[in-house]
């Protein structure tokens, strides 16, 4: 038999790095991510007997951090205007080319029903089925933001605008 | 048959969808091909730019914390300070007993019940009114057809909780928000009564499961129940 404490600790274990890489991303401020992850844990702590199917666990925990965020964070609006600011979301050693850090920009400057989709698919690993059952909307309107989501940010890099993306979408 | 137009709105949408008509298409078509090859190398960006470093010690902060602040018997305690020292060795541990475990006793339908209200506590807070389209696409999902109206709907979302379709709904008491918790394939033979400190409510047997409705002690918890089962149908 496992108690509860073990199952919390695997699902720590297991869970808790993917879960502050999408905080990180969802909040945009290192410390704010982890306050939010732990707050994010106790809650599941506290509600563990209501997880009966561990292969849900992951979903779960996404769906508490994203309440736990707009509960705590709805007023918090990070700033945009510093380079400083989104160096500081992603390691600072690597990684640091210009595509990288004008695509680090344009991900920050997504709306949210654009950049939640694509941190949950690129970041936490789901499909647009997936990510429709999480974000409570149809698989449609999941793949639709993320084709869009995606089209910005390739106009970002070949420098054109979401325009020159249609154009090559109708040959 | 997919073609190019297709093949590049899929691909830009899940560029590492397995759909095999999406698979053959790329075969097939060198330009689609080229563009797959453009989009791919868009991902490794993304997932270059998205990269954070996640700080040492994470998870073993996570573990310490819950066993200060979680409501942890002493024994917990101990082993949250010993895994604090342990954490990299008792991953792997771990992971391979979720991995092996068997399940934990279950609770009953009225604990799990009280612990998902506690989870979800967020909800008695909300305030905007949920339209008939989208109670009836959410509702759909449960297995449930909205055939009429059951009163104001201030919250309606699908349970994360859930395997089989769960739903959430908040209704206006006359003591306060009332919560709704639709739980298809949880059967019961006979209404469960629910009961903590703060709320009481009652699980109902439904045609396709049961039906959960928490709210203030004196709520009228058979009207809002009433106007529930007049307003909908289960499918079996």
């Amino acid at each position: 038999m496992v108690g509860k404490q073990t199952r919390f600790e695997a699902l720590v274990y297991a869970l808790s790095n993917d879960l502050y890489r999408y905080a990180v991303w969802l909040c945009r401020d290192r410390h704010r991510a982890e306050e939010l992850v732990q707050e994010t844990f106790l809650r599941a702590w506290r509600s563990l007997d209501s997880l009966r199917d561990e292969r849900a666990a992951k979903g779960w925990l996404i769906t508490i951090l994203r309440r736990e965020h707009a509960r705590a964070y709805e007023r918090y609006r990070p700033e945009l205007d510093s380079e400083l600011n989104l160096d500081h979301l992603a390691t600072s050693t690597s990684h640091s080319d210009a595509d990288t850090l004008a695509l680090r920009r344009a991900i920050a400057e997504l709306a949210p029903q654009y950049s939640e989709p694509l941190l949950l698919q690129v970041l936490g690993g789901y499909r647009c089925d997936e990510i429709a059952e999480l974000l409570d909307l149809s698989p449609g309107a999941v793949m639709t933001r993320l084709f869009r989501a995606r089209q910005k940010l390739r106009a970002v890099l070949t420098g054109g605008d979401e325009e020159s993306g249609d154009i090559e979408l109708r040959l | 048959m997919m073609n190019c137009l297709e093949f590049r709105r899929l691909c830009l949408a899940e560029p590492a969808t397995q759909d095999k008509a999406f698979i053959r298409h790329k075969r097939e078509c060198v330009r689609c091909a080229a563009f797959a090859r453009d989009v791919n190398q868009l991902e490794s960006k993304l997932v270059a730019a998205l990269h954070v470093e996640v700080p040492d010690n994470l998870a073993s902060r996570i573990v310490l914390r819950q066993s200060l602040h979680g409501d942890v018997a002493s024994e917990g305690q101990r082993r949250g300070v010993y895994t604090l020292v342990a954490g990299v060795l008792l991953t792997v541990a771990l992971i391979a007993g979720i991995l092996l475990a068997t399940r934990a006793p279950s609770p009953s339908p009225d604990q799990r019940v009280l612990a998902h209200i506690e989870m979800e506590r967020d909800l008695l807070s909300t305030e905007w009114d949920v339209g008939q389209p989208e109670l009836a696409r959410v509702l759909d999902k449960a297995g449930v057809e909205l055939k009429g109206n059951p009163g104001r709907v201030r919250h309606a979302s699908l349970c994360p909780l859930s395997k089989n379709g769960g739903v959430h709904l908040v209704f206006d008491g006359s003591r306060g928000p009332v919560i709704v918790l639709l739980m298809p394939k949880e059967f019961i033979s006979k209404p469960v009564a629910v009961h903590s400190e703060k709320l009481e409510g009652v699980i109902l047997p439904t045609r396709n499961g049961s039906m959960a409705l928490v709210g203030q002690h004196g709520e009228h918890l058979q009207q809002i129940a009433q106007k529930i089962r007049q307003a909908v149908s289960w499918r079996l």
